[in-house]
């Protein structure tokens, strides 16, 4: 156990309950995330990767989710365990989240300067009240006064590396670019210096110059607002660029993690190797792409066996028989397979 | 779960089956719509009275095991006439319903999906008859003609198209936008058979949610009217035309307004039970 | 049959100077009584060659007019000047826009809404063979259950409706719609986008098997830059509704020569934690209006290279290297700050 560790995720299992059946979205997931740390959730659609966010900060549905077991540590504190009033302190300040469609996060009929106000007015109501951590008791108090308030809006702005904040405060979401609104997303997030944000598919929706700006900015941002990033995305390359750590996650499960140099340069996991080789480089005359045989399973059912066996193109007969932990290969890198035992 | 091959009848079953309101308000209609049809068939046999006939009980008796909806003035037995009204309203309802999705599916659609004069026109005179309250529009009509079901039943469509045609414009104008229209025509297809075979089958859905619930509407705007004295011809039974006749019995017999009028309500509250259901259904199907 | 013989003088298409442009002005009452019309400009003198047998890209961010390109080729929009020839003859003497759509067809962006929800998926399939061929209803079902076959999909497809199909399986059915007609070209407008990495590695390979099998060249439009390089011979970048630069595909990713290029290369992330040269770009602002575009080059704004000339005078493609060419005022600084960026 990580004692100084930002998030401490252990052998949590998240089951959703459809009118089709149980489907197990996340199965047995320890992981943990540093200070300064920015560590990559990797996978494809349906892996569990947003379900795992969204457990973290505590967005998710419940019905339909269910939680089966494990804790979801936050500086030692199991966020699982407490009421939904007293999670709901922790959102916004201490854990921030920012998700794939700027068009959809920021309120149509409100200027930006308005919404970044409102979440800098909650995070100084909550420092007073609310979660009691050496952070926030050092983060200024609410002064009342429009020239500091605006100030404070345009060094939200100024943060994020908007240009012209001033004119930028006050228009509607509408006028800005993808890439303008994200930015103004990750302001308000950061605004409130959170000690982890949670970013599912940051950049996916973006266009790839806009896409390396805002990865750019959220990776030196960290040093300047002291904070973790948990980046959920299905681009390992995007990942390698970004992460100090990665994890694949595969069917619920994390199949494999570790810093982001050895698993690039020594992937232990088979679906680890299969998505490399599945990333295009060179052209078609070098080397004819390898992707992975078969496709995803069905969530329903949950056997006994290594969820990727049937892909596998290394299966063996224990394999089929049970399911790898995830183990230690080497140093911080780990595994969930027979191969690797 | 009701599982079929046919994906398409699939899909009908999973928007019925989808909640409980769904259930319960396609129960309540198939039922109402089967007796309708029984009723319409076979007349006043399957009644338990003559529904026009007097004195086949006591003047203005109580509900009881014989009238179980009680007897009126003349002696008629309550629940015969209501039966025998059923057909009515449903037919009625039915078929304003049906013509004014048809017609404004068809006006909609075009309309949406060409845009230009077509759109313009179609919209402005859909404004004009938004503008006019409708059933002062549909009294006025009524008068016009004369009484009668069939006349009521122009009255009713001439005032009940424009919403689908609205509504059928704007879906009309989220599907032209959408890709597989425009593969249609990489693909040579003329623009009359995008309309029928792309445009309106995907429009169709939501139309038929809102259209459910508008069948209740229906109902109780010709139940108005015919309690106005538009409708039918008296001594045939109409439900409206039963609250109206019945209601200054509401102190000394009260049973002779309320059953007519209680159900009236009980099948509007069906259709919008289906209806809402229905749309819930609809949302989710688009969401998933 | 599509005609292809190896003596063909003139290439498969040959676009030129073409340009798209779409009014801004809402509906038919607005313009009426403001009199007022903007154009936005989406493509501006665009010039693209393909060959027989061959893969060209045309790679570019949102907005650069990329996929009105496409429209315009295919024949779904209009174009403003410039010509489209097709083996030869100039498409606007194309009396019947169908032969057009025989020739060409599009595989278009988004596998969910490229299918129409309340159509089966032998129906969809066969029907440019119903606008296009006049082949009975057996006939065109033999070949729909043909090309689906040929894009991995057995019979138990046929009847299926879009929602009981994966993401990679719409996007299947997508190409084989595109190639049922036996066209000569085909494009794909972001082919993969949607797709998980898996799905997309066997649909780029499905892709490279169809080009074999029928004899097909391609025109992919793209964001992706590794798509490109894997599957394109040569390449065209375009940016705010031009083409600032193009040639070999090899030649063009490895060693980008215009601003805007060394940009977008610089930008794509490499799977290589150790090449993060993601976080060294250096662009700044955003995509510019195609209303109102900045006088001049239309990238000097956030061209590090930007002098006055670039905002006076646009600079035209010109020829750069063996086929290549590029349309920039100072191509020659931007030779020393490539190979610096790719050391």
């Amino acid at each position: 156990m990580e004692d100084n560790s930002v998030l401490n995720v252990d052998q949590l299992s998240i089951a959703y309950e459809l009118k089709t059946g149980a489907v197990r979205a996340v199965d047995n997931v320890s992981m943990s995330i540093r200070p300064h740390e920015l560590v990559a959730a990797v996978g494809e659609s349906g892996c569990g990767k947003t379900t795992l966010g969204l457990s973290i900060i505590g967005l998710l549905p419940s019905p339909p989710a269910k939680y089966l077991s494990g804790e979801v540590n936050f500086h030692g504190k199991n966020l699982l365990s407490l009421a939904p009033d007293e999670m709901r302190l922790y959102r916004g300040t201490e854990i921030a989240m920012i998700f794939q469609e700027p068009m959809t996060s920021l309120n149509p009929v409100f200027k930006i300067g308005d919404q970044i106000q409102e979440a800098i007015a909650l995070r100084d109501s909550r420092g007073k009240k609310g979660v009691a951590t050496e952070r926030n008791r050092s983060a200024s108090p609410s002064r009342s006064g429009t020239n500091t308030k605006r100030k404070q809006i345009i060094d939200v702005l100024n943060l994020v590396r908007i240009p012209d904040p001033e004119r930028v405060a006050d228009r509607y979401p509408f006028e800005l670019s993808g890439g303008m609104r994200q930015r103004v997303m990750i302001g308000i997030a950061l605004a409130q210096k959170p000690s982890l944000l949670i970013a599912d598919e940051p950049t996916t929706a973006l266009d790839v110059t806009t896409q390396a700006q805002v990865l750019k900015l959220m990776k030196g941002l960290m040093e300047e607002v002291d904070t973790s990033i948990l980046m959920i995305t299905h681009d390992l390359a995007v990942a390698s660029q970004v992460a100090d750590r990665i994890a694949v996650m595969y069917a619920g499960q994390i199949v494999e993690d570790g810093e982001v140099f050895d698993l690039f340069s020594h992937p232990l996991h088979p679906y680890t190797q299969g998505l490399l080789a599945c990333i295009p480089s060179g052209s078609k005359e070098g080397m004819r792409l390898k992707p992975i045989q078969g496709s995803t399973p069905d969530l329903r059912s949950i056997p006994a066996a290594c969820k990727f066996a049937p892909r596998c193109p290394y299966v063996m007969k224990r394999c089929e028989a049970a399911k790898p932990e995830l183990t230690i290969k080497e140093g911080s890198h780990r595994v969930a397979c027979y191969l690797h035992e | 779960m009701i599982k079929v091959k046919n994906p398409r009848i699939q899909s009908v079953i999973e928007l019925l089956t989808y909640n409980n309101e769904t259930k319960l308000g396609f129960l309540l209609v198939s039922g109402l719509v089967v007796s309708a049809i029984v009723i319409a068939l076979t007349g006043i046999s399957v009644l338990p009275y003559d529904p026009i006939k007097q004195n086949v009980g006591p003047a203005l008796g109580a509900p009881s095991l014989q009238h179980l909806f009680g007897t009126d003035i003349l002696g008629r037995d309550v629940f015969s006439r209501i039966l025998y009204a059923t057909p009515n309203d449903v037919f009625v309802s039915f078929v304003v319903v049906g013509v004014s999705l048809l017609v404004g599916a068809l006006l909609g659609a075009t309309a949406g999906y060409r845009g230009g004069l077509l759109d313009e026109a179609l919209m402005r005179y859909t404004d004009i008859i938004f503008a006019i309250p409708a059933l002062v529009l549909a009294i006025s009509i009524a008068v016009i003609l004369g009484p009668g079901i069939i006349h009521m039943m122009y009255a009713l469509l001439i005032i009940w198209w424009p919403p689908y045609a609205r509504l059928a414009r704007g879906e009309a104008l989220r599907v032209s936008h959408q890709n597989y229209i425009e593969a249609a025509k990489a693909s040579g297809i003329g623009s009359i058979r995008i309309l029928t075979r792309h445009v309106l089958p995907n429009i169709l859905t939501p139309m038929l949610a809102y259209a459910t619930i508008d069948i209740g509407s229906v109902v109780i705007i010709y139940a108005g009217l015919s309690y106005l004295g538009l409708s039918i011809r008296p001594p045939l039974p109409e439900w409206g035309a039963m609250v109206s006749a019945y209601q200054d019995y509401l102190v000394s017999a009260p049973w002779l307004p309320i059953f007519p009028a209680l159900v009236i309500g009980i099948v509007v509250v069906a259709f919008s039970i289906l209806g809402d259901g229905l749309r819930d259904a609809v949302e989710a199907a688009r969401i998933g | 049959m599509p005609a292809i013989s190896t003596n063909e003088e003139h290439p498969l298409l040959q676009i030129e100077e073409l340009a798209v442009y779409f009014d801004v002005g809402g509906s038919f009452s607005v313009p009426l009584l403001t009199r007022r019309t903007a154009h936005v400009r989406a493509v501006d003198g665009v010039t693209i060659d393909v060959g027989v047998g061959e893969t060209v890209a045309v790679v570019g961010e949102s907005g650069c007019g990329k996929s009105t390109l496409a429209r315009a080729v295919l024949g779904l929009v209009e174009s403003k000047r410039g010509s489209i020839r097709i083996q030869g003859q100039d498409s606007a003497a194309l009396k019947r826009s169908k032969d057009r759509f025989k020739t060409i067809q599009m595989v278009f962006q988004d596998p969910d809404s490229s299918l129409d929800p309340t159509m089966k998926i032998k129906d969809t399939v066969s029907e440019p063979l119903v606008g296009l061929s006049s082949m009975n209803k057996n006939d065109r079902e033999k070949k729909a259950v043909e090309v689906l076959n040929a894009v991995g999909l057995d019979n138990k497809f046929l009847d299926r409706l879009p929602r009981q199909l994966s993401g990679g399986q719409k996007q299947r059915v997508n190409i084989a719609r595109a190639i049922v007609t036996e066209p000569s070209l085909v494009i794909l407008d972001e082919p993969t986008s949607a797709l998980d990495a898996s799905v997309q590695a066997q649909i780029l390979n499905l892709l490279l098997e169809l080009q074999e099998k029928y004899n097909l060249s391609y025109m992919i439009i793209t964001h992706n830059i590794s798509v490109a390089e894997y599957l394109s011979d040569r390449t065209y970048v375009m940016y705010a509704g031009k083409i600032v630069e193009h040639g070999p595909t090899n030649a063009v990713i490895n060693e980008p020569r215009h601003p805007y290029t060394i940009a977008l290369i610089t930008s794509a992330p490499i799977p290589d934690p150790k090449e993060r040269n993601l976080l060294k770009v250096e662009i700044v602002g955003e995509v510019p209006s195609v209303i109102n575009p900045p006088p001049g080059c239309r990238f000097h704004p956030r061209c590090p290279y930007a002098q006055q000339k670039c905002s006076d005078q646009e600079p035209i493609l010109e020829p750069i290297g063996p086929e290549r060419f590029a349309a920039c005022h100072f191509i020659d600084r931007t030779a020393r700050a490539a190979g610096e960026a790719s050391a």
